[in-house]
């Protein structure tokens, strides 16, 4: 039986109760009841928001590290092709400027 | 010498042309990746959005049912404590309606507490959800920060592909060429697989 149910027979016997002329001491405790269960009813149907806030956020915490390193690693290529561009052409005039002539 | 030389270029252009597309697949995966990230980011902010929205509704339409039942709970206080009067016979002493009146304003305010720290819970439920949804966002942006760069790393023209690409534009090679290139080494190859009978031709002849 769910709480939802259990709360409407609650509620479905303080009718009787109260039809039945059963005395008011009784009856107000019971009705009291049914709201402190109603009143709990609708906090627990927050669980799911409850939950969701003690989830943990994916740990991302070494990823700026790494991207800087990734960063360095960018920034040396950069330089090796750079280097590596500088001495094709200085290559390519000392070849030129000796009389070889470039194949093709 | 010189009729071995095409057979090398036509060796680097067939390793050239059979690597780069790779790299550029690549480059485009990666790509395609971050753009991807990018509109799943759009997307998970307007989700985060509309769940933040929804979660306040619902907390409002509580709130209102939590205040409802309030006011039923603080009739039923009432309700209790007149039964507890009348327990005491139907002329109570001073300090039997007093004490009655003194407890029933302690419940009344214990409940009321009660009720406003509840209240004051949904709301912090709310928060709690809008901070966590922001603390998943700011993930999410490191994770695709991270992407970027990866993504530049991969983009980028590497000292392999310097080194090739410089060739390419000194030699000037096209696709024309390289079939040329095919050509004349076929052509080398027919002359190199008759070596011995222009040798032996020759030889004879000097004889």
């Amino acid at each position: 039986m769910s709480i939802n149910e259990i709360l409407d027979q609650l509620k479905a016997t303080d009718d009787q109760l109260r039809k039945a002329g059963v005395d008011d001491v009784a009856k107000h405790r019971l009705k009291g009841l049914i709201i402190d269960l109603e009143t709990e009813l609708v906090m627990h149907s927050f669980d799911p928001l409850r939950d969701i806030s003690a989830m943990t956020v994916v740990d991302v915490s070494k990823l700026p590290e790494l991207r800087a390193e990734l960063k360095a690693v960018i920034a040396d290529e950069q330089r090796r092709t750079q280097l590596v561009t500088n001495i094709t052409n200085i290559a390519k005039n000392a070849l030129k400027a000796v009389g070889v002539a470039l194949p093709i | 010498m010189r009729k071995l030389f095409p057979l090398s270029v036509l060796l680097g252009c067939t390793l050239l042309f059979t690597a780069c597309p790779r790299y550029e697949t690549a480059r485009r995966v990666s790509e395609e990746q971050l753009n991807v990230q990018r509109s799943f980011r759009t997307n998970l902010d307007e989700y985060f959005s509309h769940m933040e929205e929804f979660a306040s509704n619902q907390v409002l339409l509580n709130k209102r049912r939590l205040r409802e039942l309030r006011g039923d709970k603080l009739e039923n206080l009432k309700d209790i404590s007149d039964d507890a009067l009348r327990a005491f016979g139907e002329n109570p002493t001073r300090d039997e309606y007093d004490g009655n009146r003194i407890q029933l304003g302690k419940d009344i305010a214990a409940w009321n507490t009660a009720y406003d720290d509840k209240e004051r819970e949904l709301d912090g439920l709310t928060s709690q959800l809008h901070t966590k949804h922001t603390a998943f966002l700011s993930a999410y942006d490191e994770i695709i920060s991270t992407q970027e760069v990866l993504n530049e790393y991969i983009k980028m023209k590497k000292y392999d592909e310097v080194v090739v690409d410089g060739l390419m534009r000194k030699l000037k090679l096209s696709q024309d060429k390289v079939n040329n290139i095919f050509r004349e080494v076929a052509q080398v190859a027919d002359k190199l697989s008759k070596p011995t009978a222009v040798t032996l031709a020759a030889k004879e002849g000097a004889r």
